[in-house]
């Protein structure tokens, strides 16, 4: 019953907080310097061009015409054309979201599970030389500069060794060859998934290792492991057993959001590796005042991370007894 | 203790899983790269872009990825000649015929077909003018709007009634791509008949374009690649045009998006992609100018690059104080440490690409001075000007020392302003640039502070606003004809949103760009454009700054032909022609 309560409770916020999301990402947009007029940067552009773009996106209304046109068209399903791609806003982002959640997903997953796996066993080995070989290459791999570092990569793996392509999704030569079946175009993207994957791996495991290794070391001072051991279990059943799942809490937490935000990509990656995904786009919407791809596109990030919250806060009481709602 | 619920989770090895995971990819990958990497060598002339074009509808499309693509794919009635840059007849017979009056311009049309087969005629011609003159399709309706009225004379005739004797018409109106009428009517009724008719004109999106260039798309793997194939109505085909003996003779072209120039080069250098259809970094040259198989083009860019001031405001308003700092302004160290020595200091405002129009007589400031000279030609132009600094930037004897505080005519200080450019992430050689010039005013006693801010604010304040002080800008691709000299300084363009950022107004340049936009005689115009040239390097609105290069690769060991014209050898001109080498 009293789940039951939170959870009515909680998605009534997230409605409130998603509509006040709404509110500022139009406010926000709209008052940034300059609007989609003034990146076409044309000699022979006179005001008046400028006047019929405006009229054309539809900025030449009063802003709170816009605003109501904004969230009226919202509740209706309709999400708007892009102003460059001229096509629902909905089409283009379901045309590169797949893109970006294969990529992000998997890396954070991935990430996640290694980051869990190997600062449980650092912590548990604390002082060793494991240990301090994992936490060190946790510590590098988090401070790492992605964009260098993905190009650094790129040159060792796809320029010098050949192993992998430069950057891309897919090889057109592959996909246009018509003898290459779903078997061979599903091993090109996987062929091109691995190096942005690995990287990303690389990038997002020291973050997980670090987080658990901390947390490890504090459950393991707790007196239910001292009671553990006094009952005669094994370390490995005590390490898996009992501390591991207290400690992982905060790495959930952790784990939730990072999927969440997933959604976005990383532009950064996307770029350096060409990935046609979201982040790209996003960031492309917002340079190019593109208003309504930018906004649905935060609008779903947004969602996602309020409803990721929701789910954490659930887990939460379903894996800890000692938390109640 | 605290049970939790999920604890055979933990007991798994978790980072062996991951491993495991990235093993088997590894191996999948491994495994089969004959599959993966066999079908490279099919015989597709291979491009980069850095940016995937977003639409190939020609009414929306706005950026120069998507221009390149539809550039194959629509055709003008005269293009410009490689060599000469002059226009010639291209689905247009004959050069355009005026009457006496040269109010009326009738051309003839060559038999060609679209992509589909159907026979082009003069109704796609006026379809496509009218569509842009009643949509009034931004980006397009500059070209059109001297244009009256237009009569279809026959199938193959077409005559355009114009408001007056226009010389940028031809360079205008008769190079605008054309769309065909059959393809385009029923969209163009549906948007007529809603709200917002430029929004759904613009909106639709064209998926397999009907063209009349030399390629017509095949396949749009969104986020992939653009595939096109030879049109097999080409109407130019097997014809020789000014001696070069048109194709095309690839079947296909095979766009491929790279996100970075770092990524696309290394392309270029495995061989992953023929061409780079974008300038490369002038920190690539020398590497690839010594690999087997590449060749490099480096052409002067057609652009400019310049400082701007808001010659609304004191004391940027006074022409001896931009003279001043067109003395102060180091050029040829500009050129040297901004572009590393990769392009030409400029002292006019149309580029040395345009050869036709580039004024090579106009008032060079500083050319062949020391540092001292020119500072003491610039302090002598203020003093006698009525300008006086706190500390001058010359000593008693002569010397060169930090000037501090200049003061106007007027006798008050002047306030500290700011040189606006874009950041470096942008534009590093802009960025450069403002610092530079920065110091440079600095030690001159002028007080001024560059400051990058992003391009969409700068625009913002320049164009629209027009509260800045001085900035940092360059332009490219500009057209041929300089048309642009009168929208960039014409009085009637001084407004909100105008091109006249600086606020320049002469009325002595308004009558003669006004003379050079009716006269149609070329050699008359251009004249009469070395005159305007010349008016605006005496006033200085603009102080040009340099011509950069822009250098491309290609891999000539795959594909002979490479047209170079001055804008590079990414051109229409170089698909119509390349050849495989095998």
């Amino acid at each position: 019953m009293e789940l039951r309560r939170y959870l009515i409770n909680r998605t009534f916020q997230i409605i409130i907080t998603f509509f006040f999301i709404m509110t500022l990402l139009f406010v926000l947009f709209r008052i940034a310097p300059g609007d989609p007029s003034s990146m076409i940067i044309d000699p022979t552009m006179k005001p008046e061009d400028v006047a019929s773009i405006r009229q054309q996106f539809g900025l030449d209304r009063p802003i709170y015409v816009q605003y109501l046109i904004y969230i009226m068209s919202f509740f209706k399903g309709d999400f708007g054309i892009s102003f460059y791609y001229g096509e629902p806003v909905l089409n283009v982002i379901k045309s590169v979201l797949p893109n970006t959640l294969l990529l992000f997903t998997s890396a954070t997953i991935l990430s996640a599970l290694a980051g869990i796996s190997w600062g449980k066993f650092a912590a548990w080995k604390k002082g060793s030389v494991s240990d301090v070989a994992l936490t060190l290459t946790g510590l590098i791999a988090h401070t790492l500069f992605l964009p260098w570092f993905a190009l650094i990569m790129i040159w060792i793996f796809s320029y010098k060794l050949e192993l992998f392509p430069l950057n891309g999704m897919i090889s057109p030569e592959i996909w246009l060859d018509p003898e290459c079946g779903f078997w061979s175009k599903s091993l090109d993207v996987l062929y091109h998934l691995f190096l942005p994957l690995l990287v990303l791996f690389i990038i997002h495991f020291g973050g997980f290792l670090l987080v658990m290794r901390s947390s490890m070391l504090e459950v393991v001072k707790e007196d239910f492991i001292l009671t553990a051991r006094a009952k005669g279990l094994t370390d490995r059943e005590i390490r898996n057993h009992h501390a591991a799942p207290n400690a992982a809490l905060p790495v959930i937490t952790n784990v939730g959001l990072s999927l969440a935000f997933s959604i976005n990509g990383g532009a950064l990656t996307e770029t350096v590796f060409s990935w046609p995904g979201l982040g790209r786009e996003l960031v492309n919407a917002v340079s190019q005042f593109d208003y309504p791809l930018a906004q649905m596109s935060f609008l779903i990030i947004s969602a996602l991370v309020l409803v990721s919250n929701l789910v954490v806060d659930v887990l939460y009481a379903y894996l800890d007894p000692r938390i109640r709602y | 203790m605290v049970n939790l619920r999920r604890p055979a989770l933990m007991g798994l090895n978790l980072g062996l899983i991951s491993c495991l995971v990235f093993l088997s990819l590894m191996l999948s990958v491994l495994i089969s790269p004959r599959t993966v990497r066999a079908a490279s060598s099919q015989a597709f002339l291979k491009v980069g872009l850095l940016q995937e074009p977003k639409t190939l509808n020609p009414f929306l499309a706005s950026s120069v990825w998507e221009k390149k693509v539809l550039a194959l794919i629509y055709m003008p009635l005269y293009i410009h000649d490689p060599k000469t840059l002059r226009l010639i007849p291209w689905l247009a017979e004959g050069p355009p015929q005026y009457s006496e009056d040269l109010t009326e311009v009738t051309v003839d049309l060559k038999p060609a077909r679209w992509s589909d087969g159907t026979p082009f005629t003069a109704e796609d011609v006026a379809f496509t003018a009218n569509v842009i003159k009643d949509f009034n399709v931004p980006r397009h309706i500059s070209d059109w709007e001297q244009v009256k009225e237009i009569t279809v004379k026959s199938p193959k005739t077409i005559v355009f009634k114009l408001t007056g004797p226009m010389a940028f018409f031809e360079s205008r109106a008769l190079t605008s791509l054309i769309v065909p009428k059959r393809r385009w009517e029923q969209v163009v009724a549906q948007a007529k008949k809603t709200d917002n008719p430029l929004n759904v004109l613009t909106s639709y999106v064209n998926e397999m374009p009907v063209g009349i260039g030399p390629f017509k798309l095949k396949e749009w793997q969104r986020g992939g690649y653009v595939l096109m194939e030879k049109n097999k109505y080409f109407f130019a085909a097997g014809k020789t045009v000014d001696g070069i003996k048109i194709g095309p003779y690839v079947e296909n072209i095979l766009f491929k998006i790279y996100g970075t120039n770092d990524a696309a080069v290394l392309a270029v250098k495995k061989g992953d992609i023929d061409f780079l259809y974008s300038g490369v970094h002038p920190g690539f040259i020398k590497d690839l100018k010594g690999t087997p198989g590449i060749k490099t083009f480096t052409n002067v860019k057609d652009g400019i690059y310049y400082l701007g001031f808001n010659l609304r405001k004191k004391p940027f308003s006074d022409p001896a104080f931009r003279q001043a700092v067109a003395y102060v302004i180091d050029k040829a160290f500009l050129v040297e440490r901004v572009l590393q020595g990769y392009g030409r200091r400029l002292d006019t405002i149309i580029p040395p690409a345009n050869a036709a129009l580039f004024d090579p007589n106009t008032e060079k400031y500083g050319l062949g001075m020391s540092h001292p000279d020119r500072i003491k030609k610039a302090v002598s132009i203020l003093e006698a000007a009525g300008y006086k600094w706190k500390v001058s930037p010359l000593t008693k004897d002569g010397a060169i020392q930090p000037g501090e505080g200049l003061i106007l005519p007027d006798g008050t200080p002047m306030e500290s302003s700011v040189l606006l450019c874009p950041p470096a992430d942008y534009d590093a050689s802009r960025a450069m640039t403002a610092m530079i010039v920065q110091e440079w005013l600095r030690n001159f006693g002028i007080p001024v502070v560059s400051r990058p801010v992003a391009q969409a604010a700068m625009m913002q304040s320049v164009k629209t606003e027009r509260n800045f002080d001085m900035f940092v800008f360059g332009w490219a691709r500009l057209s041929f004809d300089g048309a642009y000299l009168d929208n960039f300084f014409n009085s009637a363009s001084d407004r909100k949103n105008g091109s006249n950022y600086c606020g320049y107004r002469n009325p002595e340049f308004d009558q003669l760009a006004q003379k050079a936009s009716s006269t149609i005689n070329f050699e008359a115009r251009r004249e009469i454009l070395f005159q305007m040239q010349r008016m605006i390097i005496r006033d200085l609105p603009y102080i040009p700054l340099f011509a950069p290069d822009e250098s491309e690769c290609v891999r000539d060991d795959r594909f002979t032909g490479w047209v170079n014209m001055p804008v590079g050898v990414g051109n229409t001109w170089t698909f119509m022609v390349l050849r495989p080498t095998k």
